[in-house]
């Protein structure tokens, strides 16, 4: 006895989605692209924040940088 | 449509490996040397082997219960679902079907397969001389894919396809004759070859069929069936 | 232009550019090995897989053994790090880095071994073409994809500061290759507030995503054999089992990896006995719940009265497998006893004899030779009028005695000795679980439903090519760490402000009376402070 599925379009659309070659591949590029582009732009937001109009710069995060930590 | 099934009477079965050999042939399985056979290389679609409680010494004193054992078409196919490139798929008549052009030799499928039907090409398949020029020749006709009797390279996973070739020619002689196709047109290799006529073949879903009519037998079983796999294949138990 | 801390410029910039013969020889070694393994895919690829030792039906065997062990590995690094970084345990600082290292290059070597199971890798590219989601292996393209450009991202964003240091720091001989690639690793990291922030921002971002992603890679890897019908692999239990394996297996090598570094750069400032300590709290829980869901795995077997799965389980209980599985579990036993009892047993032990060098000594002599007439099987001078079955448990019961007293004097030796006990249990947890994972594949390859029962003995090219990716794993985390800090230089530094604040609030010794007796329950005569 095998599982029987109920006639139903969301499960035969479910089925489709898992059983078609190729979604899967294009679901995993999906998500590796999407992390890839995530981490990019992060980088970005990051190597940007240096244009900020602050004088001072920190070797590590001192308290010095700590202490200013809410207002910033 | 049609819905193929087999139905193996034990009974009557000599296991003379007849069917294993008219595989061979049909389906160009490739030869192994016996060094790589001793280590459980050997290719056989149709495997006839002893049932594995019977222990040596049934097989000594030849009181062993033999199987032959071609691909089940399940129902429910595990090994479908692994494959991770479809390339072992269900058709519309539910054969289970094989691209040699698309595996990628991951063997996930040889594991998930409960009846170890399925065989990896551990190298590259060689005939002896003599042999290579008498290859069956039929081809499946389609999308260019690699499947039946094609030979195949090394690396990839075959396995019994209820010769899915002789279908595809049946159909085609039925065009050409110009009449329709009918379901005795179309039988397995190891079906036709079978010593005791131990082999039926034909369409699950014809209430008249052999088939359909063995089935109701009470010696009927499936092999495996706590497995889930709901076989095509049906057999007659002994006695 | 930032400045490095004279402490840290001696200990962590200094010796990336001062390189010793033993690296060059290790790196030759390595290189060697690699260069093998080479030659011998080479081999498997122009001959095929037959050169392997899988046959039918042991259609996986140390290729799946090793990806699934590396995989695990991998769990070090990434989960650990983050959750204690979520959970803000201040004493991870200086083993995020190594941690982060090993998660990264464990997955690369741990995908490798996927492509080199592979019958055919030059159809790769058709996983990502013809893809189909229902398979298992889909699942784990995703979320290997997911974890290892997570990890990856989760490892270089703690390294933009520190290229930048380096960048700005560097000693006058460095080649000028160098300048440049930490300039460009470092971002123009230019140490200002905004970028500060941002960063501590995306770090902490990070390692809230990572955990459930890697939560999710070895649950899917369990998946790949639990959702076939295997004798012996279809069982719920296996997702978090591997989990927990994947974790107890990555403290383990985290364990090996933090003694090598601390040893050979002679870190000791850093890596202080704080991270074996509390690092061995982890691995002693994780010791334990292995232990729970091993136990649970094959007792539910013995319960299930399913008869292809009773061959699996007596195979390894007393049959082909029984000595791996029993190698297995001893070494399991062993690193939690070397963990757990130098905990429980008190410093002034000595006073009792069985925990005297003597003692213990006589105990391994004494085991020596019970060991050699049970091997041997050799008759006892003297004892002969006994009857053999009470012989039998009277030289296994005397065995047992013996080898407990042993393991109470090395318990007792390990006391002192927290980073040796430490590493000997990564090592042979490290082994353990290697041998876990094979002793979940092969035994239920060799023992199918159907098909004649097998046997697997692994070939030179699989040997070759696990040697091989052993040494390309120590390969790529020794360049590594000849390009960056092997400790986060300005996390630690942070940890310093912070334990520096800490340090100067004063906590009141309270007045209450009771607190002296307490004291002295405890052996402490005089309240310090
Ligand atoms: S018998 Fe095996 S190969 Fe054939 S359809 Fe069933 S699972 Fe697939
Ligand atoms: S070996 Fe081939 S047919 Fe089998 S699961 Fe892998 S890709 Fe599919």
């Amino acid at each position: 006895m095998h599982l029987d599925y109920p006639d139903n379009p969301l499960i035969e659309f479910l089925y489709w989605l898992i059983n078609t070659p190729g979604l899967g591949g294009i679901m995993a590029s999906v998500v590796g692209g999407g992390i890839l582009l995530a981490v990019g732009a992060t980088l970005r937001w990051i190597s940007k924040g240096g244009q900020a109009l602050e004088p001072e710069e920190f070797a590590y995060p001192t308290p010095a940088l700590h202490s200013h930590e809410d207002t910033g | 449509m049609a819905k193929w099934s087999m139905v193996i009477d034990l009974d009557k079965c000599v296991a003379c490996q007849g069917c294993s050999i008219a595989c061979r042939f049909e389906n160009n399985t490739p030869v192994v040397s016996p060094e790589e056979a001793a280590l459980g290389r050997s290719i056989l679609w149709n495997e006839v082997f002893p049932l594995r409680s019977e222990g040596e010494a049934a097989i000594a004193s030849a009181q062993a219960k033999f199987l032959t054992r071609p691909c089940m078409h399940c129902e429910d196919p595990p090994c479908i679902k692994v494959c991770p490139v479809g390339a072992t798929y269900k058709d519309d008549e539910g054969i289970v079907r094989q691209n040699y052009a698309r595996c990628i030799g991951c063997r996930f499928c040889t594991v998930a397969c409960p009846y170890g039907v399925r065989y990896f090409n551990w190298y590259e398949p060689s005939w002896e001389e003599g042999m290579d020029t008498h290859l069956n020749p039929d081809r499946v006709a389609g999308r260019g894919d690699l499947e039946g009797p094609a030979i195949r390279p090394k690396g990839v996973v075959e396995k019994c396809t209820f010769c899915i070739h002789r279908h595809h020619k049946a159909i085609a002689r039925a065009e050409a004759e110009g009449r329709e196709f009918r379901n005795s047109d179309y039988t397995p290799a190891c079906v036709q070859t079978c010593t005791a006529k131990a082999r039926f073949f034909g369409d699950f879903d014809d209430p008249n069929s052999t088939v359909s009519r063995l089935s109701q037998s009470r010696r009927a079983f499936r092999l495996l069936d706590e497995a889930g796999t709901s076989p095509k294949v049906i057999y007659l138990h002994e006695g | 232009m930032l400045k490095a801390d004279q402490k840290d410029k001696d200990k962590l910039i200094k010796p990336l550019f001062e390189t010793g013969r033993t690296y060059w020889v290790t790196i030759a070694i390595l290189l060697a090995i690699i260069g093998w393994a080479l030659y011998m895919y080479y081999r498997q690829l122009t001959l095929g897989m037959k050169v392997t030792g899988m046959q039918r039906p042991v259609y996986w065997g140390v290729y799946m053994v090793n990806f699934i062990f590396f995989i695990g590995i991998s769990h070090a690094g990434t989960l650990i790090s983050a959750i204690l970084r979520v959970t803000g345990a201040e004493w991870r600082r200086p083993i995020t880095r190594v941690a982060e290292a090993i998660t990264a290059f464990a997955l690369i070597v741990g995908s490798l071994q996927i492509i080199i199971d592979m019958g055919r890798p030059d159809r790769l590219l058709s996983v990502i073409l013809n893809g189909r989601l229902q398979s298992p292996i889909l699942w784990d393209v995703l979320s290997v994809t997911a974890y290892f450009l997570g990890s990856i991202t989760y490892l270089y964003l703690p390294v933009i500061p520190d290229a930048a240091l380096l960048r700005d720091n560097l000693p006058p001989y460095s080649p000028a290759w160098r300048k440049r690639l930490y300039s460009i690793m470092a971002l123009g990291w230019r140490g200002n507030r905004t970028q500060w922030i941002r960063l501590e921002k995306a770090i902490a971002v990070m390692a809230v995503l990572i955990i459930p992603i890697a939560v999710s890679v070895h649950t899917i890897i369990s998946w790949i054999l639990a959702t076939t019908v295997q004798p012996g692999w279809h069982s719920t239990i296996f997702g978090p089992y591997f989990v927990v394996g994947a974790i107890f297996s990555g403290i383990g090598a985290l364990f090996i990896a933090m003694t090598i570094v601390r040893w050979k750069l002679k870190l000791e400032e850093y890596i202080t006995e704080k991270q074996y300590n509390n690092l061995g709290l982890i691995f002693i829980t994780m010791s334990a719940v292995w232990m729970y869901f091993t136990y649970a795995e094959h007792m539910i077997i013995t319960a299930g009265q399913e008869v292809y799965e009773f061959p699996v389980l007596t195979s390894k209980l007393w049959g082909d497998y029984a000595v791996s599985f029993w190698v297995m579990v001893a070494l399991m036993v062993v690193s939690f006893w070397i963990m757990v009892i130098p905990r429980l047993i008190s410093k002034t032990a000595k006073r009792f004899l069985v925990f005297q060098p003597r003692f213990t000594t006589g105990a391994v002599l004494l085991a020596v030779v019970t060991g050699y007439y049970l091997v041997t099987d050799s008759t006892i001078p003297g004892l002969s009028g006994i009857n053999p079955e009470t012989l039998f448990f009277l030289v296994r019961g005397s065995l047992l005695v013996e080898l407990l007293f042993v393991g109470l004097g090395v318990a007792k030796w390990f006391k002192t000795r927290l980073v040796a006990a430490t590493t000997v249990a990564g090592v042979m947890v490290v082994i353990g679980m290697w041998l876990e994972r094979w002793n979940i594949i092969i035994p239920t390859m060799t023992h199918p439903y159907l098909v004649s029962w097998a046997e697997y003995h692994p070939t030179i090219t699989e040997v070759a090519l696990t040697a091989g990716s052993v040494a390309l794993f120590i390969f790529m985390f020794l360049v590594f760490f000849k390009l960056f800090p092997i400790i986060s230089i300005w996390e630690v530094a942070e940890g310093r402000v912070i334990d520096a604040e800490r340090a100067k609030v004063t906590i009141p010794m309270p007045e209450a009376s009771g607190i002296k007796e307490r004291l002295r329950g405890k052996g402490i005569r005089k309240a310090r402070g």
